[in-house]
């Protein structure tokens, strides 16, 4: 029994850990590439998941054909705003902090407006359980954990292993050197947008069947993709990955043994102790 | 990489605009003699209420946008305001002190903890800072709910009483039982306030703040201390604003932890963007015409914050300076330079 | 000439005075005067869907009052011979206390009301000071709390809530069920709280065992980690009382997920909601306080407009019965005093035989809970979902332990 029940909490740090680091893959894409602390990263989730209720529930459409759909439809949405917000002011990094933060609450409140305020909910793809060794987890919180290792190992590859990453990491370590190597800042710039947005995007599709969707899911998410980030380093995928469900980890064995009201507070304490101690989280550089 | 930004409140060291200062001067203290003469005129209890969410709004803000001034990305204000709610509430209500002790016992308090957060912390830069100012802030409130005693859990704390009644024999007796009286203090802490951070950004202190601001290495250089000047603006600005924070929690007579939530910092950073941070009166400004915007769209919080952020956008985006410098844009539209100027401005890194 | 004229013109005018008067006050009479009636609600955060659903019973009631809808049979209401009319205003708090305050100040000092509709005890402790000062007749949607409904808040009253229904509910299950262990959850929020506290005085006059009691941060979307906690005490029964109509969905879902077979308990159960996202196969078993089948008139009344006007997906289910009635015990209380003035109309109420959709004989209770009768008793319907219909467990029940 002891045993079943360990292995169902570890089942859980996983799956919650895998939501996590899918959640705070764009946001610490686009610090690692452009400096960029991008608040609407909540929104875009949001979009997604609201992309995913529209697509699905309202025009009927096949959940996978809506996923690719969706991803890239707020990808481009990202790059819009990349063009014409974020371009004029993308060397003012605090004007670009108020400005992200401006854009997440504003599509917030926007999103009431338009999506209502009742929350919606989006239709299970996958039904039934899995088990395995007495532990269950829902397939389609299966498929996210899968889903969402899978793009963070795909996003990595594409960072290491492509021209164009080389070019990101290139313009990451100093724009004006990129540029004078060819590498337009511009364009590394909208496609820094277009996958972390879709990458947000993709999180927000994903989870839309598991959880409810509301306006505000976004800025919940994006706080916690915040701390994540932070514990992890900011910029690091792998630290992300890393903190991600480290996370998940004590959130999952902290409510199952300890509680959950007890849990979260635990979390932002950890949190801030460790990065106190060692301020570039796990695998970060500070920046000066 | 970075130029160096040119700096009005430098700037304003030349003699011709010494005297504009001046002049900015005797405005404000007519405004605050207006200010002073409103509860005569005007009885209506809510737009007392207002004006008094004001001042203490303008409070906050003001420290808000000081640390932001000394290079910090601050996002963790509600945490100070909510140290000096709750400390100032317990010892009022716990130990029996009197109101006029709390109050600045309460600001000592969150000076304490904001030198505490802020000497390791304020080191590193931008958004690690962020992050565990807001974490700090959350990390309270989980205190808040969690310990039931003395902190009153999720429930709050109610029935708070208002500051103590003062009497001078045989002229008045201020009991606080008026939005009035209320009104005054309000308004003396506001003055008080603005006074402080005004003379410290005009003192050496101000001056070393810009240089901080324009490369901290450069300061470094010079010889300047830094850390000590960050962690002593950090901790009276923090203070300041707990002190607001203590006069909230005596004139709602009721706080929870969900007051002290980010949201409240974010509300303080829209509205120091949309007045402009280089300017002083800057976030006056902007705390002033949010909020009285903001009461038009009283009953619908979503449509308020869809209007604040909408704001914010805008305002980044077309006039970098906030709403402090419309009027001087209008005026010297013909001036061609000036639009350089303004131009240099908005790409220059921060 | 000059001086009969003057008469003249006098009496011209006192004639056209005359006519005016004689044709014209009729008609101003007959012109019902608007009266304000606050609202301070949630319409925005994940309380939102109960806060505007709230708003849309409240704007109902008030209409049928003003239109003689319902059993209200003439159009307004009158005091002193002056016809009245309600006009609703309702404002937005957001669950935050400092909103509230505002709200609370906008209503009673700017617009002058003197009757304000509220939601949530945390809120309405926060302006409680300012309306119990203001004398301004406040009525509470909220858990029971004695620290705001006391001698003390002589101008505060409560709606009909349902979590007193724990008190009816678990000595019935006690006695009809063979179920031993309760695991209670809920929000870490003011109303979780005092619901959990209502919970644990109900199972407090049985033999129940409570095996799991605990709050969770009330954003929580992923309830996994916790039912594995909660699934380990074996419980019979959760009692996810008052939990957001969002996260309650979830919770069931999840709840089923983790292999959870046994009935929940819920209160002002949000069906469209649990029927969408955590589907009605997996609704089976649940207890629903109060719910009504067999629907009074007044009730199938109050569905019937709410799903025509707001839409079948905004139907909010029995939370429109409770909120329904007060608006028109206040108006007919504020007839029957024939004055505005809040103390009598208070004092008027609490002697009054009360007409309620939810049956009869309602009366305002509580002294013996909170020291002063501020609670309307009426009869308790519980029903539970049973192989996937409604069935009605507990028919007319009262809560008497609060007399």
């Amino acid at each position: 029994m002891e045993i079943t029940e360990l292995i169902q909490i570890t089942v859980n740090a996983i799956s919650i850990g895998a939501i996590y680091a899918l959640l705070a893959l764009g946001l610490t894409l686009l610090f690692g590439i452009m400096d960029i602390l991008f608040f609407a990263h909540g929104a875009m989730y949001m979009l997604g998941a609201y992309a995913a209720y529209y697509l699905c529930t309202k025009l009927g459409l096949n959940y996978f054909v809506a996923l690719p759909i969706g991803v890239i439809l707020i990808g481009l949405i990202g790059v819009v705003m990349e063009k014409g917000l974020f371009r004029p002011i993308r060397n003012d990094h605090v004007a670009i902090i108020f400005l992200a933060i401006g854009l997440n609450w504003f599509l917030e409140s926007t999103g009431f407006v338009v999506f209502g305020l009742r929350p919606k909910p989006v239709a299970s793809v996958f039904t039934g359980q899995a088990h395995f060794f007495g532990a269950t987890i829902s397939w389609e919180r299966a498929v996210v954990v899968l889903i969402g290792l899978l793009a963070v190992l795909a996003l990595y590859f594409f960072l290491m292993k492509t021209r164009w990453g080389l070019g990101m990491r290139a313009f990451a370590e100093d724009p004006l050197t990129a540029e004078l190597q060819g590498i337009s800042n511009d364009t590394v710039c909208s496609l820094g947008f277009l996958i972390g947005c879709g990458l947000a995007a993709l999180a927000g599709l994903l989870v839309a069947p598991i959880f409810i969707l509301t306006p505000t899911m976004g800025s919940h998410a994006v706080l916690i993709s915040l701390l994540v980030i932070g514990l992890g380093g900011l910029g690091s995928i792998p630290g992300a990955l890393i903190s991600a469900f480290i996370i998940g980890i004590i959130e999952s064995f902290g409510t199952s043994y300890l509680g959950a009201d007890i849990t979260w507070g635990m979390i932002f304490i950890f949190v801030i102790i460790f990065l106190i101690i060692r301020p570039t989280g796990i695998m970060g550089v500070v920046r000066e | 990489m970075t130029r160096v930004r040119p700096d009005p409140d430098r700037q304003g060291k030349f003699l011709g605009e010494m005297k504009a200062q001046q002049k900015s001067r005797l405005y404000f203290l007519g405004l605050f003699v207006l200010l002073g003469l409103v509860p005569l005129v005007l009885r209506s209890e809510y737009y007392l209420h207002v004006l008094i969410a004001m001042f203490y709004h303008v409070i906050y803000a003001t420290t808000y946008r000081f640390i932001l001034r000394t290079g910090q990305f601050h996002f963790g204000a509600h945490a100070f305001v909510g140290i000096g709610a709750y400390a100032s509430v317990l010892l009022v209500m716990r130990a029996g002190w009197s109101f006029w002790l709390a109050m600045p016992a309460a600001g000592l308090i969150a000076a304490f903890f904001a030198v505490l957060i802020g000497y390791p912390t304020l080191r590193l830069k931008g958004i690690y800072f962020a992050i565990i100012t807001w974490g700090f802030g959350d990390t309270l409130r989980f205190i808040y709910m969690r310990f039931k005693e003395p902190f009153g859990g999720p429930l709050g704390i109610f029935a708070i009483p208002g500051p103590n009644p003062i009497t001078i024999p045989g002229l008045i007796t201020i009991d606080f039982s008026q939005k009035t009286h209320f009104y005054f203090l309000a308004l003396a802490l506001m003055i008080v306030t603005l006074y402080i951070l005004h003379r410290m950004e005009q003192s050496r202190f101000g001056l070393i703040f810009g240089a901080i601001r324009e490369g901290d290495r450069l300061a470094r250089a010079v010889g300047i201390n830094i850390m000590n000047y960050k962690v002593l603006a950090f901790a009276v600005c923090s203070g300041l604003g707990a002190m607001a924070g203590s006069f909230y929690a005596h004139y709602t007579y009721y706080i929870s932890p969900l007051d002290f939530s980010v949201l409240l910092t974010i509300y303080l950073a829209i509205y120091t963007v949309v007045g402009g941070q280089e300017r002083y009166a800057g976030v006056i400004v902007g705390t002033v015409v949010l909020m009285l915007a903001g009461e038009v769209f009283a009953g619908y919080s979503h449509y308020q914050l869809l209007m604040y952020s909408g704001f914010l956008i805008v305002i980044l985006l077309f006039l970098p300076g906030g709403l402090i410098s419309l009027p001087g844009l209008l005026t010297r539209v013909g001036s061609r330079a000036e639009e350089k100027e303004g131009e240099k401005f908005r790409n220059d890194p921060a | 000439m000059k001086a009969r004229a003057m008469i003249w013109g006098k009496i011209l005018m006192v004639v056209a005075g005359c006519l005016l008067l004689l044709t014209g006050a009729p008609a101003a009479e007959d012109q019902p005067k608007e009266v304000l009636l606050g609202g301070i609600t949630a319409l925005s955060g994940p309380a939102a869907p109960w806060g505007i659903g709230m708003q849309n019973t409240w704007q109902m009631a008030v209409d049928d009052i003003n239109n003689g809808g319902w059993w209200w049979q003439k159009k307004g209401f009158t005091v002193d011979g002056q016809k009245y009319n309600w006009k609703l205003t309702v404002y937005d708090h957001a669950f935050d206390a400092a909103k509230a305050v505002s709200a609370a100040n906008r209503l009673i000092s700017r617009d002058g009301v003197k009757y304000i509709f509220a939601f949530d005890g945390g809120m309405i402790k926060a302006f409680q000071p300012i309306s119990e000062r203001a004398k301004v007749l406040t009525v509470a949607y909220a858990s029971p709390g004695k620290d705001y409904i006391n001698p003390q808040n002589f101008y505060t009253w409560m709606y009909g809530v349902d979590c007193i229904a724990a008190v009816i509910f678990y000595p019935w299950l006690e006695k009809n069920t063979a179920y031993k262990r309760i695991a209670i959850l809920e929000p870490d929020h003011w109303t979780g709280h005092t619901t959990a506290e209502a919970s644990r005085f109900g199972i407090s006059k049985t033999q129940l065992e409570i095996v799991f009691d605990e709050y969770f941060p009330p954003d929580t979307t992923d309830f996994y980690p916790i039912l594995t906690r909660i699934i380990k005490t074996k419980p019979d029964l959760i009692d996810i009382g008052n939990v957001d109509p969002a996260a309650r969905a979830l919770f069931v879902k999840q709840a089923r997920e983790m292999g959870f077979k046994g009935p929940m308990y819920l209160i002002t159960p949000d069906i469209a909601n649990l029927k969408s996202v955590a589907g009605w196969e997996n609704c089976e078993g649940l207890y629903f306080l109060p719910y009504e089948i067999e629907l009074t008139p007044g009730q199938k009344h109050i569905e019937k407009v709410y799903i025509e006007r707001y839409g079948e997906e905004n139907w909010i289910g029995s939370l429109a019965y409770l909120l329904w009635d007060f608006a028109f015990w206040l108006t007919q209380a504020i007839e029957e005093a024939g004055s505005f003035d809040t103390t009598a109309v208070c004092n008027h109420l609490e002697k009054m035989k009360l007409k309620s959709v939810f049956g009869e004989p309602a009366y305002f209770a509580g002294q013996g809970y909170y020291g002063i009768n501020r609670m309307p008793l009426y009869p308790y319907n519980v029903c539970q979902v049973q192989k996937g219909q409604l069935v009605q467990v507990i028919t007319g029940a009262y809560a008497d332990y609060l007399k």
